[in-house]
């Protein structure tokens, strides 16, 4: 799976924001502000990746076990896949 | 054709109604300065701006407000955005107090008149354009200035921004950037080209990287202006120590 084009990630203040700026991303709109997770796991699904390899991303960086971190990615991908931010 | 100049910029509109002209007559750009680019309303533009309102407000004022929402679209690739804010000067110095609508920027405004008379002015009451220039930030002043039509006018470097709330108690203080850029991004103008939205944030990053910023909690007490001058001036003292 992988984020529809047009997204750039941007430290703004010391935080991390994602930004549409063109393509669906921009018709969709908006702006999203990424945590340290969220940096991680939106810059892969900028790449592309499957679900399995956030997953183990965020297990390799923050030490947690394997069911919590299907939940984290479980709860970070709900709100793209509803907006529709997400192509399979 | 108007040539405006706003934020120091040169800045061309093309218009059909008499509004704009008289909006805009005490920024007029000086005889023959060529703009630095043009915007020109259109009749969808309008249309679609009057679609947002019922009653339906006349086209000569909808010409001016899309005519800014041009405007702001292009400022970030000349180092400048619109800002949703209200700017007071006290002594020379100025402050934006922002907040969403309705929270009481005006209200505040007006207290710091009512609290320092003549030692305060309004620079802009709504939509100033804040410039970033040779490494400092400075607020400005432009024709769209709200409802109440607050605003005389000028440039100044930008002293500081408050982030107002309403409180029961009033209170103001230090707030970090990476605290304050949440509620500061939903108050500046986002632009919709891609390469304007990238300079409307790398202006975002250096503004509240450099400018002291608070945290205000007022009610509609004439003290509240006072809480949040002394805490504006004791950053500005405390930033002047360091250096």
């Amino acid at each position: 799976m992988k984020l529809v084009e047009g997204f750039a990630v941007r430290e703004v203040a010391g935080k991390s924001v994602a930004i549409a700026t063109f393509g669906r991303a921009a018709k969709l709109g908006g702006m999203i502000s990424l945590n340290e997770t969220g940096k991680l796991l939106f810059s892969m699904l900028m790449e592309g990746c499957a679900e399995e390899q956030l997953v183990a991303a965020l297990t390799a960086e923050y030490e947690i076990g394997e069911d919590v971190a299907k939940k984290d990615v479980a709860r970070f991908l709900s709100p793209l896949r509803a907006q529709g931010l997400i192509e399979d | 054709m108007l040539c405006l100049n706003i934020a120091g910029l040169p800045i061309g509109i093309e218009h059909r109604f008499g509004y704009l002209p008289a909006l805009c007559k005490d920024y007029l750009a000086r005889e023959g300065e060529e703009p630095l680019f043009t915007v020109c309303p259109t009749q969808a533009q309008i249309d679609a701006e009057g679609s947002l309102s019922e009653p339906r407000l006349p086209d000569a004022y909808l010409e001016s407000v899309v005519a800014y929402r041009l405007i702001a679209e292009q400022l970030p690739m000349h180092g400048a955005m619109v800002f949703h804010g209200a700017v007071v000067v006290l002594d020379g110095r100025a402050y934006a107090f922002t907040a969403r609508s309705g929270v009481g920027k005006t209200t505040h405004l007006r207290l710091w008149l009512k609290a320092f008379g003549d030692r305060a002015y309004v620079l802009n009451g709504d939509k100033p354009v804040l410039l970033w220039k040779d490494g400092a930030a400075y607020i400005c002043a432009t024709p769209w200035k709200g409802k109440e039509n607050l605003g005389e006018g000028g440039i100044l470097p930008l002293s500081g921004i408050g982030f107002l709330n309403r409180a029961e108690e009033n209170s103001a203080f230090p707030i970090a950037a990476s605290d304050a850029l949440s509620a500061f991004l939903l108050q500046v103008y986002m632009p919709k080209n891609g390469a304007a939205l990238m300079e409307t944030l790398s202006i975002c990053d250096k503004v509240l990287s450099s400018t002291p910023l608070l945290s205000m909690h007022c009610n509609m007490d004439l003290a509240a202006a006072h809480v949040v001058e002394k805490a504006f001036r004791d950053l500005s003292n405390e930033k002047e120590k360091k250096i």
